[in-house]
């Protein structure tokens, strides 16, 4: 990526049946997925049977009735690939899931706040807009691109319920509201069967694709980036 | 692009609804049901959204207007209760961002280094074409303890920075905890070399 973001992170997320009572640090520490170490110094943030949060080191994990997320903002990232696919495939071979994310975001910094417009206004122009957009047209004081969201369907001829979503707005968390971009690519794989040991032939998706897709992502979030320059 | 703005976190957990007297039990059991019933209905009101993309509160601060807001979620729920969406989880105080990522295998130990054969991965590289002499002060106790021939690790240099800002460049070596093989992978495996073998005529 052409500018270091400030922050960099990867989720996976699982969209199936959980029960989130059994995804405590305990849990993994008992399984070898973490160190002891790292389960004894995790964070729970909450444990009850609807719902389980914790962190631990590099990692933060939620898991809901319906939803599992594991995410990290530290590289190497291929590390959150090999303990989801070690927890569904060695573990929990037998959940039923059907859908698997593998999301890539950043919010990165440019130099100043024309810039940021800049990209603002190239991925949204103001001029389809008419007599409001000439308004809006006299900088990021007056407004301009809020969230915008692009989507592709059944990307390099995956199955046509998988998609590509990549979102911009303006960060929230760097750059004081001036000059911080947030981008969020969410790379979306179904499978069709939604039963026992489906959770198993994610596992093999997320295998075969993570790398690619994570690099595919950078590319995007690469070319939101060169937008910047004037 | 737009300003970005705070979000609104005002909530006024009242503690309406539970009895004013009787005996503790009662009390507690009564604490314990509306505590689960309202984690069910905080969940629930964020059931409509279960695709696989962040939560926007995960990632970024929610800003819409709260005009916006009302218009999301469970409606019957909205109206009655402004559940806040899951807490996001407090950050971890380190992000590190690679600028600089091999994958390599330990091919010998020795008591001060090891030798390894490092792909490189941020030059879209595929084949071992680099071999390194690593201290072995450089990977963590642990990681030297259980190190064998054939150890898979990812050696990352990039930029770490603290939740201050603060800013270093930082060498960090990880050994990977692969998933074991399966029934299923040997089965793919013999698929592919099948093919192989039938694209070659062979």
């Amino acid at each position: 990526m052409r500018i270091e973001p400030e922050i960099s992170r990867v989720t996976i997320v699982l969209v199936g049946r959980f029960n989130p009572a059994i995804f405590t640090p305990a849990w993994f520490a008992l399984h070898t997925l973490l160190p002891e170490k790292v389960a004894e110094s995790a964070e729970l943030h909450v444990a009850h049977n609807q719902m389980t949060e914790f962190s631990a080191d590099w990692l933060t994990l939620r898991a809901m009735t319906e939803r599992f997320s594991a995410e990290t903002v530290q590289a190497p990232y291929v590390r959150l690939r090999d303990l989801v696919t070690k927890v569904f495939k060695e573990h929990l071979p037998h959940t039923p899931a059907t859908q698997l994310g593998i999301n890539r975001q950043v919010h990165f910094r440019v130099k100043s706040a024309s810039e940021r417009d800049h990209i603002g206004r190239a991925l949204a122009p103001v001029q389809p807009w008419g007599q409001w957009g000439e308004r809006i047209e006299r900088g990021s004081e007056q407004g301009g691109l809020r969230s915008l969201t692009m989507l592709q369907v059944a990307p390099a001829e995956r199955a046509v319920t998988d998609q590509i979503n990549v979102t911009v707005e303006p960060s929230a968390r760097i750059g004081e509201g001036r000059t911080g971009v947030y981008v969020n690519v969410n790379d979306h794989f179904a499978i069709e069967t939604p039963e026992t040991g489906s959770a198993e032939q994610l596992m093999h998706l997320l295998d075969r694709e993570f790398d690619a897709s994570l690099k595919h992502s950078e590319a995007i979030i690469d070319q939101v980036m060169s937008l910047a320059r004037i | 692009m737009a300003q970005s703005t705070q979000p609104l976190t005002s909530q006024d957990m009242s503690t309406a609804g539970f009895p004013g007297n009787g005996d503790l039990g009662t009390v507690k059991q009564s604490i314990v049901r509306n505590a689960n019933d309202a984690v069910d209905l905080a969940l629930a009101h964020t059931d409509a959204d279960l695709a696989t993309g962040e939560r926007k509160g995960d990632a970024q601060a929610e800003s819409l207007p709260a005009s916006c807001s009302l218009e999301r979620g469970n409606r019957d729920v909205s109206q009655i209760l402004d559940f806040p969406q899951p807490r996001t989880p407090p950050r971890p105080t380190v992000t590190f961002h690679a600028l600089q990522e091999w994958e390599g295998h330990i091919v010998e130990i020795g008591e001060m280094d090891f030798l390894a054969r490092l792909v490189d991965l941020t030059a879209g590289a595929t084949h071992e074409e680099e071999e390194a002499l690593i201290p072995m002060a450089e990977v963590s106790d642990d990681d030297a303890a259980g190190m064998q021939l054939g150890s898979i690790f990812r050696w990352v240099i990039g930029y770490e920075r603290s939740a201050t800002g603060t800013k270093k460049r930082v060498s960090q070596f990880v050994f990977r905890d692969l998933p074991v093989i399966t029934k299923r992978d040997l089965r793919d495996g013999e698929c592919w070399a099948r093919e192989i073998a039938r694209s070659l005529d062979l």
